[in-house]
């Protein structure tokens, strides 16, 4: 198997403070995987390092077999990443933000933009500045697909999403996401979503990846609990995640 | 559109309103100038440059400050930092956006100010660009782009002036060293080139370190600062190297002698000393080192030397560089012998200058005539006597109400019988006008021209101003000086002679001392401020310069008994003659020493080194 994304013993640190502890984990090609976990996991970081925005202490991260710190365009130009917070200008519009990452991604399709946007139902002639936290999350999510990336990345994109929103953001996602050998990597703390939506759930608490379940196995222990997380309790009892379920 | 279109159409977008306040600031002010303006000046390049020059200010303050201080500060640099293009085609874009807004507001500048002088007063504004115009406006750019790089270290674009302010001022210092015009740091044109251009250069890598390498991959805000500070550093380290290299090479640098008087008595020697300047100052610029010299007086019989003014106080004795009394003015007890600061330049600057003690002027101060002695019936503003032959040379300001100065120069003989203007003596239309050495004596006038292939000589009637040829010289002898009776010497294929000017005699002189000595002239020299004749006495033997090629040395020359005797070999070089008595001189080596000859012993005594200063 080709890993799509490749980290090996990756390791970050802020100052004192740990943020990754020798992660390691591979995704394959046409899976979804959930990367859960509490804020100050490391989440955000492991992602920044995939991205190469951040340069790791020790350990790699590899995209398509490509180093996001030697290749950074390459590899940027083959993800789709969607902030937990829109932070593009206020003062842009959709289209505008369209019209910018156009000429930056060779696979990108104004149709499938368009349509992407209409499916979400994301206003395109609005400034993000008037955008509410769905919409601008919607409008994310479009330009991040647009461009059909190998790799998408979502870092607690779903979060705080009125509960309607979720469903269509959810669905679209479901539909649109990377096949034909792309995936997926959704960092978020809700696992619920993780179990609508991942093939693979991976855990991570203080820099350090504790569990690596599929999600099949997870509901298949749910069936004998009374919930996905307590099934995950009862798969990893001695967890720290344990009390972040609770 | 491509990246870069797209990018640019970004920044546009962000600084159009700016940019649209200043078109509508700009437009209101300088129409406002034009109308207030006479008619008749509203074409004046004043306004023209001036609206250029504040459009390029007023877009340099604001989107100059402001295009990389914004990015930095605001929302948008992580998503930036994860487009494909990353921050390197921010940077790219910006800079290029920065160029054409200085382009679109120079141009708009220009434009109001054309338009509003053609309205105002129906013409066109001409000589756009006369006077300091262009290096202005080169300034300014050269100043905008730093703004653009301070502005990416600077956590607010507010701070961004005011940084740039301070960086230049501290990594600026040597240019400013250099525009100050200490001699020092004078650059030489290709130096200023190279540092031109590092100075622009530097600039958009600074702010390309400082932004792109500063701001990604988490870096903080003062990583930045310091990686485009570094740049900067980097940049202006040859001009600092370059000053740093001046300084010590004037701070390693041996002391020299620049000049300097000994008293008539021989007892005390004015010096004035300084480190020796460092090669490839520009030669305009030497002068301005006797500002770094400082006087010292030392006492010959004792070998001691003191200060007597201060450091970088130097002291002026007549002029420099001929034998006279200058006097300038009515202030003729300041002017007779001057210390003048450090910051003086100008031997016309009174304000400056203070007077020495009188026992120190008595001591030092040469004598002659005034110009009442010349036959005028005022004295001149300005003027200097000069020795000339046995007589004297009055160079005086002519100043005729109604008409332009000019200088003036009239000749006297020593009894005061004889008093000739140069023009009647050298008709200004006359192919002797320009340079050339009138020498008074009795009967006839010597005049020597200095031409391109050598000097040549004649002699003048001074009363009725009629030219001839000297008799008893050829094309390749050389003349000089004058004895006291008139006569002159000649120095012949080797050999000396005396000649009478008027009846064309020649009388040999007997050579002893040094052999294989290839005597080409003689030189009865100068000595700064004394006032004795400078006709060779008859009655006594005299020191007097000899010059074969390359090299001089000291003669004593005897004309009673018919003699020269040639010094034997000098130890250095005879930079100047200060004082002689009889067989003795003193004299100035190799701008280091005061050594004293006597050429008949043929005995050398060292009496003062500038060794002993350091």
């Amino acid at each position: 198997m080709n890993a799509l994304l490749s980290i090996k013993s990756l390791c970050k640190r802020f100052g004192r403070r740990e943020a990754l502890r020798g992660v390691s984990f591979e995704l394959a090609p046409d899976t979804i995987t959930v990367l859960l976990g509490s804020n100050g996991a490391g989440k955000s970081t492991l992602l920044r390092c995939v991205l190469g925005l951040l340069a790791p202490d020790s350990g790699s991260a590899h995209v398509l077999g490509r180093s996001p710190l030697r290749e950074q365009r390459a590899v940027l130009a083959s993800i789709g990443y969607v902030p937990d917070q829109a932070d593009v200008y206020p003062w842009m519009t959709l289209r505008e933000l369209f019209r910018f990452l156009r000429p930056q991604f060779p696979t990108w399709s104004d149709e499938r933009a368009r349509r992407l946007a209409e499916r979400l139902e994301a206003p395109l002639e609005q400034p993000f500045a008037s955008m509410s936290r769905g919409e601008a999350a919607k409008a994310m999510l479009a330009a991040a697909l647009a461009h059909d990336p190998s790799l998408l990345l979502l870092d607690e994109a779903f979060s705080r999403l009125a509960p309607p929103v979720l469903e269509q953001v959810l669905a679209t996602f479901v539909e649109e996401a990377p096949a034909d050998g792309g995936a997926a990597l959704i960092a978020t703390h809700d696992l619920n979503v993780a179990a609508r939506v991942a093939d693979r759930v991976l855990v991570i608490d203080q820099g350090r990846l504790t569990a690596d379940v599929e999600i099949e196995t997870l509901l298949d222990a749910a069936e004998g609990a009374r919930s996905l997380p307590a099934a995950l309790r009862d798969m990893y009892p001695d967890h720290a995640i344990q009390e972040q379920l609770a | 559109m491509n990246t870069l279109t797209t990018y640019l159409w970004k920044e546009w977008r962000e600084q159009r309103a700016t940019l649209g306040v200043l078109a509508a600031v700009l437009f209101a002010g300088v129409s406002a100038v034009v109308a207030a303006l006479p008619a008749k000046h509203a074409d004046d390049p004043l306004v023209f440059q001036g609206a250029i020059a504040i459009a390029l200010l007023a877009t340099i303050m604001s989107t100059g400050s402001d295009l990389l201080a914004r990015e930095r500060s605001g929302t948008g640099l992580g998503f930036l930092e994860r487009a494909p293009a990353g921050l390197a085609m921010v940077f790219r874009a910006k800079l290029v956006f920065f160029a054409l807004a200085l382009f679109s507001a120079a141009t708009y500048g220009a434009l109001l100010a054309t338009v509003a002088a053609l309205l105002r007063c129906g013409e066109l504004p001409q000589r756009l660009l006369d006077g300091p115009a262009p290096w202005l406006l080169g300034i300014l750019l050269g100043v905008s782009l730093w703004v653009f790089a301070v502005s990416a270290w600077m956590p607010a674009s507010a701070l961004t002036f005011p940084g740039t302010v301070l960086l230049l001022a501290a990594l600026a210092w040597p240019a400013v060293l250099a525009a100050n015009g200490d001699p020092l740091y004078k650059p030489t044109p290709s130096q200023v080139l190279v540092f031109a251009l590092l100075c622009l250069a530097g600039a958009p890598i600074s702010a390309w370190a400082a932004f792109v390498l500063g701001a990604r991959r988490g870096r903080s805000r003062s990583w930045a600062a310091l990686a485009g500070l570094a740049v900067a550093a980097l940049f202006f380290a040859p001009s600092w190297a370059w000053a740093a290299g001046r300084w010590h090479s004037l701070v390693d640098a041996p002391f020299g002698i620049q000049n300097g008087w000994v008293s008539p008595n021989g007892r005390h020697a004015f010096l004035n000393v300084c480190r020796v300047p460092p090669p490839a100052i520009d030669h305009d610029r030497t002068y301005a080192w006797e500002n770094r010299s400082t006087a010292i007086l030392v006492d010959l019989p004792l070998q001691d030397w003191r200060i007597p003014g201060t450091v970088d106080e130097s002291v002026f004795l007549g002029n420099s560089s001929c034998e006279s009394r200058q006097v300038i003015g009515d202030e003729r007890e300041i002017l007779q012998l001057e210390l003048v600061d450090g910051g003086k330049r100008s031997i016309y600057g009174l304000d400056e200058a203070r007077a020495l003690s009188p026992e120190e002027v008595r001591k030092a101060v040469p004598q002659g005539p005034s110009p009442l002695d010349f036959g005028l019936d005022f004295v001149p503003s300005r003027f200097w006597v000069y020795w000339a032959g046995l007589g004297h040379r009055l160079h005086y300001l002519k100043e005729i109400p109604g008409e332009d100065n000019h200088w003036a120069a009239l000749y006297r003989d020593l009894d005061g019988k004889i008093v000739a203007d140069r023009d009647a003596i050298l008709p200004r239309d006359s192919m002797h006008s320009g340079s050339g050495e009138i020498l008074v004596r009795p009967g006839h006038w010597l005049i020597r021209h200095d031409l391109t292939r050598g000097e040549s000589w004649e002699r003048v009637d001074p009363v009725t101003f009629e030219h001839d040829e000297i008799p008893g010289i050829s094309q390749s002898d050389s003349l000089g000086p004058l004895l006291e009776d008139g006569r002159i010497l000649v120095v012949s294929r080797g050999e000396v002679f005396t000649l009478d000017p008027d009846r064309g005699e020649r009388a040999p002189l007997r050579l002893s001392g040094r052999q294989g000595f290839a005597l080409q002239s003689i030189d009865r020299y100068w000595i700064p401020g004394h006032v004795s004749s400078p006709g060779i006495p008859l009655d006594r033997p005299t020191v007097v310069r000899l010059f074969a090629r390359g090299e001089a040395t000291l003669g004593l020359l005897d004309v009673s008994q018919g003699s020269l005797r040639i010094q034997s070999e000098n130890t250095g070089m005879l930079s100047a003659i200060l004082w002689t008595k009889g067989s003795e001189a003193i004299v100035q080596e190799d701008h280091q020493r005061l050594v004293r000859y006597d050429v008949a012993r043929d005995e050398r005594e060292l009496l003062f080194s500038v060794d002993e200063l350091d």
